[in-house]
């Protein structure tokens, strides 16, 4: 008893991921495919949670910074670029020409393929090709990017704003670079790049830490809307036009218009004034009530 | 003083391996789906090598409170 209790202790890890996988196999076999591939047992697709997502996310941004998987630009292209090269359609350049030029999730410009590089690069300026031996080449390797197009392009250095373009990685041999579109956390965000999966245009979630980010020239933050100052509370002056519905009774519209002056009733009193104001309108049936549906006028004490 | 359960340290060891061990399994699932063809598999796969491991660090976390309320209590 005590050896077979140390043997399965000894081999607890190994145990655990055995009874895993046997649980997978199970659910394998007794279930059928669905739609997007998944196996279940109700034939419905699996619902992967956030968390997996997540995993999977930071998995492939692991397995990206250790394999460096960001291809370099080679000595030539990044000679011809190094002042900028002949940048085609480049000028009136906005954050939001920027941002138009986004692909899709999948794009690997036909074929040739998007190195992180070419793709910011393509967003920043427009133009595709950057070298002919690589077409899947950008300018610079992604970390020098944004520093490129602060050098050579007027642009200057921002806080993460949705269209900025940013450099990352920098302890890594040729780094990345990304389109900044929204905030997930304190150093994380979502972007829009390439070759996260490879040489293709993704839109996911990543670690910024430590990321520079830059902006056309022109670019100016929008500034804070300034609240509209609460106009102070004052005597209230002027016509109310309103229209009867069934249910209203006159006592809780003069209320509700900011009619009543806490004097509803009696001679002097506003049901008594304005009902006036509605004989001389005609607005009293020949019951004596408020006719429904009619616009009146009320015209303030 | 309640009793409580000890848990050796051996155990404790090899569940902290368990953990590491599903993880990493995890991590090589989802890249060969993606790799050969059985994404969305691998991604079933690994959320349930995931939600073990997150099993047992509940019990971790269990086990940690165990051993603080036992600390406590030898301090007194």
């Amino acid at each position: 008893m005590k050896s077979v209790k140390k043997w399965l202790v000894n081999n607890l890890p190994w145990l655990i991921l055995l009874a895993t996988a046997l649980l997978c196999t199970v659910f394998i076999i007794a279930g059928s495919r669905a739609n997007d591939g998944s196996i279940t047992l109700d034939g419905k697709p699996a619902i992967i949670e956030d968390y997996t997502v997540k995993f999977i996310e930071e998995s492939n941004e692991a397995l990206y910074r250790v394999m460096n998987e960001d291809a370099p630009t080679d000595e030539d292209t990044i000679k011809e670029y190094e002042n900028g090269g002949d940048i085609v359609g480049l000028g009136g350049q906005t954050i939001n020409t920027v941002i138009s030029r986004r692909l899709p999730d999948g794009d690997n410009d036909n074929g040739k393929g998007w190195q992180c590089s070419k793709y910011t690069a393509y967003l920043a300026t427009g133009r595709r090709e950057y070298s002919t031996a690589h077409p899947d080449y950008g300018p610079v390797n992604g970390k020098d990017v944004a520093a490129w197009l602060v050098k050579n392009y007027g642009w200057k250095y921002s806080d993460p704003v949705e269209g900025a373009i940013g450099s990352g990685g920098f302890n890594t041999q040729y780094g990345h670079t990304a389109m900044y579109l929204y905030s997930t956390g304190s150093n994380t965000a979502m972007v829009n790049d390439a070759n996260w999966k490879p040489l293709t245009v993704a839109t996911h979630n990543m670690n910024i830490s430590g990321w520079v980010w830059v902006v056309p020239g022109d670019y100016e933050p929008t500034p804070e809307p300034t609240p509209t100052p609460t106009p102070e509370p004052g005597p209230v002056s002027g016509d109310v036009t309103y229209t009867y519905v069934k249910g209203d009774y006159f006592s809780k519209v003069l209320t509700k218009l900011g009619l009543d002056e806490n004097n509803l009733w009696g001679d002097n009193g506003t049901v008594n004034y304005y009902s006036q104001q509605l004989i001389e309108q005609n607005m009293l049936d020949y019951r004596g009530n408020v006719k429904i549906g009619v616009p009146f006028t009320l015209k303030r004490r | 003083m309640a009793q409580t359960i000890q848990t050796s340290k051996k155990v404790l060891r090899k569940l902290s391996i368990a953990v590491g061990l599903l993880s990493f399994a995890a991590f090589v699932v989802q890249g060969l789906g993606k790799t050969w063809g059985f994404e969305a598999v691998g991604e079933q796969i690994t959320q349930t090598c995931l939600l073990v491991s997150g099993a047992i660090n509940i019990y971790f976390a269990g086990s940690t409170t165990q051993k603080e309320i036992t600390e406590k209590n030898e301090d007194k």
